[in-house]
């Protein structure tokens, strides 16, 4: 009976396993990328400066506004903190105050530069926003279909880990085991060991990341008490309690006072974000929300201050459900985290990207040995075979494109932001149509190849158009150029060792192969 | 630049429980261990990891030391598992990394008081 349980979990695992298993690559891929956002985002836009105290750079972003558009419904400042170089600003006319919606925001907005709150002339990119967005909204579709198909692989890979845990028969035996060169065993072993030792982050990033779209996921409780989402969202998550406009004109206070004032109530924590509603009014309300820096939760801590005086009006409370919410977003997205923690993060993101690529590469090796004629595998096999050369090899890749179209597309390029989104699948593409042209073997080690060059171009492309080279910005201690260049090569040389592997182990196989073809009962019994 | 200490205590802990299993110990140790060694590696090892936690709780507090240890506990244990793998006498070494950590947190701590 256990041993049928077991089974039946195998069978759960193994097939629940292949069926999102692509998905979830490229979404633990791009979401782990995601960890480093706006580091991304400041390599892929070098025009921009350096990081600003948010005392500056929110007084800064006022003055733009203010010489802009002083006499706008609403502005929405988004201050950069210490790991992003630029402030985004958003603003609603007067003549559109409908409220501040998604797509006024699109229609009316600038990048700043932190430190002096001019508009930023810099190439146009989505920069880590792109990977951020795509590891849970994809792309070419409509976002919500994007979150369904992710959360539906979610809930797939949830459902993955418990019946891998239930299925790992020896799961504190092998617990520190890899035993190298023994085919099938090896890639078990990996798969195993990569998914057990961070097993909890696996569990958390996949829970807190469905939990992160409950309200699409499940949306009746939701449904049954309020008109409307928006309404829902209004009331939860931003209460705003905005003074009305009185028609009588008032200059804004000094900002500097109320933030002092806003990072003494969190405990020494900075604004993220400021709304300001009806600058330049008597009525004028200035609104708060602590940056996820250095906080778990930083969801409904927001400061309501009147616009005209500084006066604190309202310390918006959070309600703990708002904050359980808050802390598993914190949780999965790890805004809060120190650099070192951050590493940590990126690490076991690393590790869950292994493990599924392990897990997918497990079903063909498991196959191989069982077929029954080796050199004409059946359709399935074959499928599987090109769409795992066709993502594992071919996202990394499409991965290095993006960055490199980020570098050699013109600057002044209309369209540029999409075309080094283009760029990536693309390439991603490519490698698909390339791994459907070529013999398995062959493919693999081709793309793996064409990766490791890939990604050792980017640091080239990088010096040879910017003055963010790897020699110059070690020599400026500039420690974001110089890490993003590392780690590019420190994933070339591995595409590159992949790749080296793959080549010199393929007579080995050919001969287990030979091996297996004449000896098959023992081989399916092992 | 205190942030990363938990992972000495961390490496020490999971080296000591990799040494309390007799799988692993004759590639580490050179010879099975006998059962008051492999118990005693076995206790060391999770005083070690719990040690980890108090490390990691005392650099960088409670929420982010406690999600911190689990990160810390896989990349050590990462380490370990790829020790085992290439250089399986070199995990005894990082059995210091406990009494290490405890020789560099007085110094840190009078750090932060002096600053």
């Amino acid at each position: 009976m256990k041993g049928s349980f077991r089974q039946s979990m195998a069978w759960l695992h193994t097939w629940s396993g292949l069926l999102v298993g692509w998905v979830l690559f490229a979404v633990f891929l791009t979401g782990t990328a995601a960890y480093f956002r706006p580091e991304i985002s400041r390599w892929m836009q070098p025009e921009a400066g350096q990081p600003a105290p948010v005392l500056q750079s929110a007084p800064a972003a006022v003055g733009f506004l203010q010489r802009k558009v002083p006499d706008a419904f609403h502005w929405d400042i988004f201050l950069p903190g210490d790991r992003e170089a630029v402030t985004r600003v958003f603003w609603t006319p007067r003549a559109e105050s409908g409220g501040p919606g998604r797509r006024d925001r699109r229609l009316h907005r600038a990048t700043l530069d932190a430190a002096s709150g001019e508009a930023v002339e810099a190439r146009a990119t989505r920069g880590g926003e792109f990977l951020y967005r795509f590891h849970f909204d994809l792309y070419y579709m409509p976002v919500r279909w994007g979150r369904w198909i992710v959360g539906f692989c979610a809930m797939l890979m949830l459902v993955a880990i418990i019946s891998g845990i239930v299925t790992h028969k020896k799961f504190f035996a092998d617990f520190f085991t890899l035993r190298l060169k023994k085919g099938q065993r090896s890639w078990l072993d990996a798969h195993a060991v990569t998914a057990v030792l961070s097993l909890p982050f696996h569990l958390m990033i996949t829970y807190t990341g469905l939990v992160a779209l409950m309200f699409l996921y499940m949306p009746w409780g939701v449904e049954a008490r309020y008109a409307s989402d928006r309404a829902f969202f209004q009331e939860v998550f931003s209460p705003g309690r905005y003074a009305e406009r009185t028609g009588v004109a008032a200059p804004l206070a000094d900002l500097a006072p109320m933030i002092r004032k806003a990072s003494e109530i969190w405990g020494g924590g900075m604004p993220g974000h400021i709304a300001v509603r009806h600058p330049g009014d008597e009525g004028a309300t200035i609104r708060m929300e602590p940056s996820g820096a250095g906080r778990l939760a930083p969801e409904g801590h927001a400061l309501v201050f009147r616009g005209a005086t500084g006066e604190l009006l309202t310390e918006e409370g959070a309600p703990p459900a708002v904050q359980t919410h808050s802390a598993m977003i914190g949780l999965h997205s790890g805004r809060f985290a120190s650099p070192w923690l951050r590493w940590l993060y990126f690490l076991s993101g690393v590790g869950g990207t292994v493990m599924v690529a392990t897990g997918l590469l497990m079903w063909i090796v498991k196959r191989r040995q069982k077929l029954p004629d080796p050199d004409r595998p059946h359709f399935g096999f074959r499928l599987v075979e090109k769409l795992n050369i066709g993502t594992i090899a071919g996202l990394p890749i499409g991965l290095a494109a993006y960055f490199l179209a980020n570098r050699l597309l013109p600057v002044g390029m209309p369209g540029r932001a999409g075309w080094e989104i283009h760029a990536f699948f693309i390439a991603w593409g490519a490698v698909f149509a390339w791994a459907l042209l070529r013999p398995a073997r062959r493919g693999w080690i081709e793309a793996l190849a064409a990766g490791a060059a890939a990604y050792a171009l980017v640091p080239l492309a990088n010096a040879a158009t910017t003055a963010h080279g790897l020699l110059p910005s070690l020599l400026a201690a500039d420690w974001l150029f110089v890490g993003f260049d590392l780690v590019m090569l420190a994933t070339a040389a591995g595409l590159a060792g992949a790749a080296m592997c793959m080549a010199r182990h393929r007579p080995k196989v050919r001969a287990s192969r030979r091996l297996a073809a004449a000896a098959p009962d023992a081989r399916t019994l092992a | 630049m205190s942030a990363f200490l938990p992972l000495l205590p961390a490496l020490a802990g999971f080296a000591c429980l990799a040494l309390a299993m007799d799988r692993h110990q004759p590639a580490v140790a050179g010879r099975v261990l006998g059962p008051r060694a492999t118990s005693a590696f076995r206790w060391a090892g999770w005083t070690a990891l719990v040690l980890a936690y108090v490390a990691a709780v005392d650099a960088s507090g409670w929420v982010s030391g406690s999600v911190g240890w689990f990160g810390h506990a896989a990349v050590a244990a990462t380490a370990v598992v790829l020790l085992l793998t290439w250089r399986p006498r070199a995990v005894l070494f990082l059995v210091l990394g406990a009494p290490a950590w405890a020789c560099v947190r007085p110094a840190r701590s009078s750090n932060n008081h002096r600053s």
